[in-house]
């Protein structure tokens, strides 16, 4: 299973993307596709699941169930996480004014394209 | 036999999916799986192949020195565990490897010192206890050799039972939190014996110990005022999410039922005003019908015009409620001190809200090490049960909890109506 080829789906679909990634809650990087070269994951993998971590705490503080999803906006940019299963988590950076309801869309679509090649 | 042909058909299925895929990182199993059918050379330019694409994989860093370990090339192993242990340091595996390395080269020092990292971070570990021992004895064995001069009193000094009984009872100590006295014990034993190295190891981990609990300590004081009981009774005193889920439910489902009948006045309404003064016990202010009518003190010490941002806040908060699907919020300040909130009074709200803090602290460090901006301006987390938002209005951050009957879209058109009102 390509995983480059669902993750440049995403990018491709939505207006604003910067670039999409596969990770495993562990902080490793499976793979990675990018519109600019500003999202490069590789040696940040890490603080994406630190960030997955502490969306989990803050679901258990709030009996909210299993996390599915975690959307994070800065000055900068917006980001859209969503786990697959327990162990991996997909992200994708849009520009602020990206086009969020279809970046959430697609990466629902992808998801169990992904999962698949996962399991 | 079988399972030598499940290999190799796993070495061929490996091989073909990292000729479809170069950038895979396939090439860790697929080097793993060369070195346990002893294809050494494979492996190991398996792994150098794939870590020029992935120099930060620190699992094929692990084989690589596997690899190079079983092909007694040692000291390129110990270069490739030591990159592991550096950006891993609680990597036990790479930690015992170099223990092991160490120990055939006859660095005792290092090897010793490499036991007692992976004793630190397991300290039930048998075997690696009595490895230790033995690099002990070859260590000593190789002192009396080269230092001539090392009396015979000393080592009988070391194997006399009442200095074992000495650091066990030290080793208790600290594995119970006491450090002052275990430091006490280990310095003690030093004066006897200053050449113990495994002491003095032990003395500069726990004084090392000592200091991160003191600075940690200062850190969370500054950040948070009175947090100290909040660290030590969290496990002890955890407030169940039920228990705030449906106590939100109540409060939720008590306004939607006020605000129904004609003419209630907003002094009916339930939620609760704070105004905490930081490092004052915080002030309630209950608009109620069985709301005391004395003021706490802290809500006279309030200015006058504090009273009319604080009713512009429970306003905006009041407003956010009549959103169907929201179930609670809480603006809290700077310190974590809970300016205005939604949540009935039994919740420990300071609690929620220090924790609440943390964690948005926390994501906001993350978000700068992947350069995706300096500051979190909102952050949804959506769970199987419920919703969580959390907004930065300059220094004050803005909480609020839905069920799943709410879309994301919904969500933050009311947050965002709230921030706008507060601004």
């Amino acid at each position: 299973m390509d995983f480059k080829v669902i993750l440049n789906e995403i990018i491709s679909n939505v207006e604003g993307a910067i670039g999409a990634g596969l990770l495993g809650t562990d902080g490793i990087v499976i793979d990675q596709v990018s519109l600019k070269g500003s999202f490069d994951i590789s040696d940040v993998g890490a603080e994406y699941a630190t960030i997955i971590k502490n969306a989990k705490k803050a679901s258990e503080c709030f009996d909210l169930g299993k996390t599915g999803e975690i959307m994070i906006t800065t000055e900068k940019a917006t980001m859209i996480m969503m786990t697959i299963g327990s162990d991996y988590f997909v992200a994708v950076a849009l520009e602020l004014d990206g086009n969020l309801g279809r970046g959430r869309l697609e990466v629902k679509k992808a998801i169990p394209k992904l999962e698949q090649g996962l399991t | 036999m079988a399972n030598d042909d499940s290999r190799l058909s796993e070495i061929e299925e490996y091989n073909k999916k990292l000729t479809n895929n170069p950038e895979s990182l396939v090439f860790v199993p697929l080097a793993e799986a060369y070195r346990k059918r002893g294809r050494l050379d494979e492996a190991i330019e398996t792994c150098l192949k794939g870590l020029r694409l992935h120099p930060t994989y620190m699992s094929a860093r692990m084989v690589l020195g596997r690899a190079y370990m079983e092909k007694a090339m040692s000291e390129k192993a110990v270069v490739e565990f030591c990159k592991v242990a550096s950006a891993d340091t609680n990597n036990i595996m790479a930690h015992t490897l170099l223990g092991q390395l160490y120990m055939q080269q006859e660095k005792y020092a290092n090897a010793i010192e490499a036991y007692q990292k992976v004793l630190s971070l397991n300290p039930e570990d048998g075997n690696v206890q009595q490895k230790l021992n033995q690099v002990l004895e070859l260590a000593r064995r190789d002192n009396s050799r080269s230092q001539k001069d090392v009396s015979a009193e000393t080592e009988q000094e070391f194997k006399a039972p009442n200095k074992k009984q000495d650091i066990s009872k030290a080793e208790e100590l600290s594995k119970q939190g006491d450090i002052e006295n275990a430091i006490r014990i280990y310095r003690l034993i030093l004066e006897a014996d200053p050449g113990n190295m495994v002491v003095r190891q032990r003395l500069k981990d726990l004084e090392i110990k000592k200091v991160q609990v003191i600075t940690s300590q200062k850190v969370a004081e500054q950040r948070i005022p009175n947090t100290t009981s909040f660290y030590r009774d969290r496990d002890n005193d955890k407030i169940t999410s039920d228990d705030i889920l449906s106590v939100m439910r109540e409060v939720n489902l008590s306004e939607k039922s006020k605000a129904t009948p004609k003419g209630a006045s907003p002094a009916e309404e339930k939620p609760v005003l704070k105004a905490e003064p930081p490092a004052v016990s915080p002030a309630v202010l209950k608009r109620g019908p069985g709301a005391p009518q004395k003021k706490p003190e802290g809500a006279k010490r309030e200015a006058p015009a504090q009273g009319g941002e604080d009713d512009k806040i429970l306003r905006a908060l009041k407003k956010l409620m009549q959103t169907e699907g929201v179930l609670g919020s809480m603006l809290m300040d700077s310190q974590a001190n809970v300016m205005a909130s939604v949540l009935k009074t039994k919740i420990d709200q300071k609690e929620i809200a220090k924790r609440v803090f943390l964690i948005f602290e926390n994501m906001e460090k993350s978000v700068q090490a992947v350069d995706y901006g300096k500051e979190i301006r909102q952050i949804l987390i959506a769970g199987q049960k419920g919703q969580i938002v959390f907004n930065k209005m300059k220094n004050r951050i803005l909480l609020m909890l839905a069920d799943n009957n709410i879309n994301i879209g919904k969500m933050r058109l009311a947050i965002n109506e709230v921030v706008k009102a507060l601004r």
